[in-house]
């Protein structure tokens, strides 16, 4: 069931390319699953032993819904090739799915997983991997804006990996800063896609060959594609906001406290943005609608700052608060250019919340 | 400060740059998506083009200058903007309008001051041949005017194609002549009453050509339904013609069918309210003057278009059923 549920995502990337069919085929007496949407495509060997090897097709959807709402726990498969259809169920339920047959399932498995027997496999930091992912996708933006602050830019440096992206309203940089070195896009699709299949138990290895990312684990492979970076000063200049901007004050704050005094905030105002109000040893959190009215709440600092008043989307604040594991953070507001901007800091992760002018 | 830029996207983009290269030009169809994602940090370097916005973006335009969210330039393939918006009239007021609007086909003069002008950039030279050549030859382009309302359409020169003609020329030689000019094998519009003329004629090579350029261009579908509603137009005129009547006006009449609407009262006894389909006299008469098959045959290929449609919306294969159709209505 979980590897049905990773399939959805996969399927849900990409409804128009039509690639909706999930392919059942036996490879050495073993049941193995195979799904594509045009952009990924996943391979999972099913350790489940089969006499005679058919293959066939079924549409992902139909066997997803099927499948997941199904009754009961226990349920046996047939697929009965004169029909063309895949029946399984049990004494009380019973569901019948109409398939087609398959192309040739060895290109199908060379276009989307051919790679040369060159090419070596590192093994995967789990922990890097998924905080460098984690902690820069949510700051993309959504598909249908400007590329390519959809997508996370991705560099490995000595098997350690390094991304940034951009939505143009906050910055999230993991590891280290790009300075031009050889890097690739990856669609924020596809980043959420390999969060989904990365888990601590298993060991990954993964490698990137010709403009795709391979993970392979256990008897199973997942490839996606990546874009080439041919925008460096699009995300070289990400760095200007750290090197040209002047420390106006720093404090540690108490992220549950914050966190609970910005919702409290947002509920009552439903304001999207929210200002903070430096003063003294406090920290004065406010937010307000024209027809709601006004909402205060103060948080006390450990030690005085510089007086100042700055406005945010509270949502975006919100995010990156949540995201970070420790119990206090750090915000650092630095000028730029006459605007304060909101930098969240710790040992590998910068994000900049850039002010509502 | 917005501008206007009319005609060649390409001229308008090539002088943008020239006068602002310091700055991102980016082109955009939808300034809702851009003013959403505008960001001071990112975006003031950017010049945005809009392509033929119309009253709805002209608004967001319009909102985003005044709230000093970035350069914001307007591009329209002709001068049918609507001038009553007031961020037109202010560009209009500031004299922002930059024209390189397509000379207008049999404009000759305006064709060679655009060669001129593009070969004075490249201190090369073209022999004076090659504008008599030019003025018979040179690729056209259809200008349709994006005006609510307005089916204006005006054929001019496509000076952007010719100009890249010319760079790949001048890219290995120091002036143009006829002979290289012959060479090339210009691309242009396809005109579906051309075609209809070469079926009508029996021009096998010219109607083959043609119809793979349409298919392209406007779909199979759109190719046979106008073909169908000219042949049944043409039936009429040659049903006419067989029938002795040669005056314009009653052939306009009876296109219009005014003979037949109206002639029956509806099921509560009642006038019935019908609608005339004016036709155009001018068309009229010059379908008199044309040599047409006799009405059977008109007919007959009425016939088989209407087969070749009904293939086509029964998954039938476009490659198979238009080739068919051709060979019966050019050969049988």
């Amino acid at each position: 069931m979980s590897k049905l549920d990773k399939m959805k995502i996969s399927m849900n990337e990409n409804k128009t390319t039509g690639s909706d069919s999930l392919l059942f085929y036996v490879k050495d007496d073993l049941l193995n699953i195979y799904l594509n949407n045009g952009q990924s495509s996943v391979n999972f060997g099913m350790n489940i032993s089969v006499e005679e090897g058919k293959s066939f097709a079924v549409d992902a959807n139909l066997f997803y819904n099927a499948f997941s709402n199904f009754p009961t726990d226990e349920v046996q498969f047939a697929y009965l090739e004169a029909d063309h259809s895949l029946v399984f169920g049990n004494k009380k339920t019973r569901v019948s799915l109409r398939t087609s047959l398959v192309p040739n399932i060895d290109d199908l498995m060379f276009n989307s997983f051919n790679i040369s027997s060159e090419v070596n496999f590192n093994k995967l930091n789990y922990s890097n991997f998924t905080d460098a992912l984690k902690l820069t996708s949510f700051s993309c933006a959504p598909d249908i804006d400007e590329h390519p602050y959809t997508s996370i830019l991705m560099f490995i440096d000595k098997n350690e990996f390094n991304c940034c992206s951009s939505d143009k309203h906050r910055i999230s940089i993991y590891g280290k800063k790009y300075t031009n070195q050889n890097s690739h896009l990856l669609p924020k699709s596809s980043a959420d896609l390999l969060l989904s299949f990365v888990n601590k138990n298993d060991e990954f290895d993964f490698t990137i060959y010709k403009n795709k990312f391979f993970l392979k684990w256990n008897q199973n492979i997942f490839t996606t594609a990546l874009e080439s970076n041919s925008y460096q000063n699009v995300f070289e200049n990400y760095n200007k906001f750290f090197s040209e901007s002047n420390q106006v004050l720093s404090t540690k704050v108490d992220k549950q406290q914050l966190l609970q005094s910005i919702k409290f905030i947002g509920n009552i105002s439903s304001s999207h943005t929210i200002t903070m109000h430096f003063e003294a040893d406090q920290l004065i959190i406010t937010g307000s609608s024209a027809d709601k009215g006004t909402v205060v709440d103060k948080i006390q600092l450990e030690e005085e700052v510089e007086s100042l008043e700055v406005v945010y989307l509270a949502n975006h604040l919100l995010k990156v608060i949540e995201m970070l594991p420790h119990d206090y953070v750090t915000l650092n507001v630095k000028e730029y250019n006459g605007f304060y901007l909101l930098m969240v800091e710790t040992l590998s992760y910068n994000h900049i919340v850039f002010p509502m002018s | 400060m917005s501008r206007i830029y009319i005609g060649s996207k390409i001229a308008a983009i090539d002088s943008v740059k020239k006068e602002f290269p310091d700055r991102i030009l980016v082109l955009s169809d939808n300034p809702e998506i851009q003013s959403k994602n505008y960001s001071v940090f990112f975006d003031s370097n950017k010049i945005f083009l809009y392509d033929n916005p119309n009253i709805e973006k002209l608004k967001i335009i319009q909102s985003q200058i005044n709230a000093n969210k970035g350069t914001h330039f307007l591009f329209y393939d002709d001068d049918s903007f609507d001038g009553r918006n007031s961020l037109i009239q202010s560009v209009k007021k500031t004299n922002q309008i930059f024209d390189y609007s397509y000379p207008l086909f049999g404009d000759f003069a305006g064709l060679r001051r655009s060669i001129n002008s593009y070969i004075n950039t490249t201190n090369k030279s073209i022999d004076a041949n090659c504008y008599e050549w030019l003025n018979k030859n040179c690729p056209t382009v259809k200008v349709k005017s994006k005006a609510t309302g307005s089916k204006k359409e005006s054929i001019c020169y496509d000076i952007d194609l010719l100009n890249k003609e010319f760079e790949k020329i001048l890219s290995i030689n120091q002036k143009i002549t006829t002979s290289d000019l012959e060479n090339s094998s210009f691309v242009t519009d396809a005109d579906i009453f051309e075609f209809i003329e070469y079926v009508m004629n029996n021009n096998v090579e010219e109607s083959f050509i043609l119809t793979d350029k349409l298919i392209d261009s406007i779909g199979e579908q759109a190719l046979l339904l106008i073909l169908l509603s000219q042949l049944i137009f043409i039936l009429e005129v040659v049903g006419c013609k067989e029938n002795k009547i040669f005056s314009i006006d009653k052939i306009v009449e009876i296109l219009e069918k005014r003979d037949l609407l109206g002639i029956n009262f509806d099921e509560n006894w009642k006038e019935t309210k019908y609608t005339v389909k004016s036709q155009n006299p001018i068309r009229v008469k010059i379908e008199m003057s044309k040599s047409r098959h006799n009405s059977e045959k008109i007919s007959l290929m009425i016939c088989n278009v209407i087969d070749s449609i009904s293939h086509l919306r029964n998954n039938g294969r476009v490659e198979q059923s238009i080739f068919l159709l051709l060979n019966k209505l050019l050969f049988v």
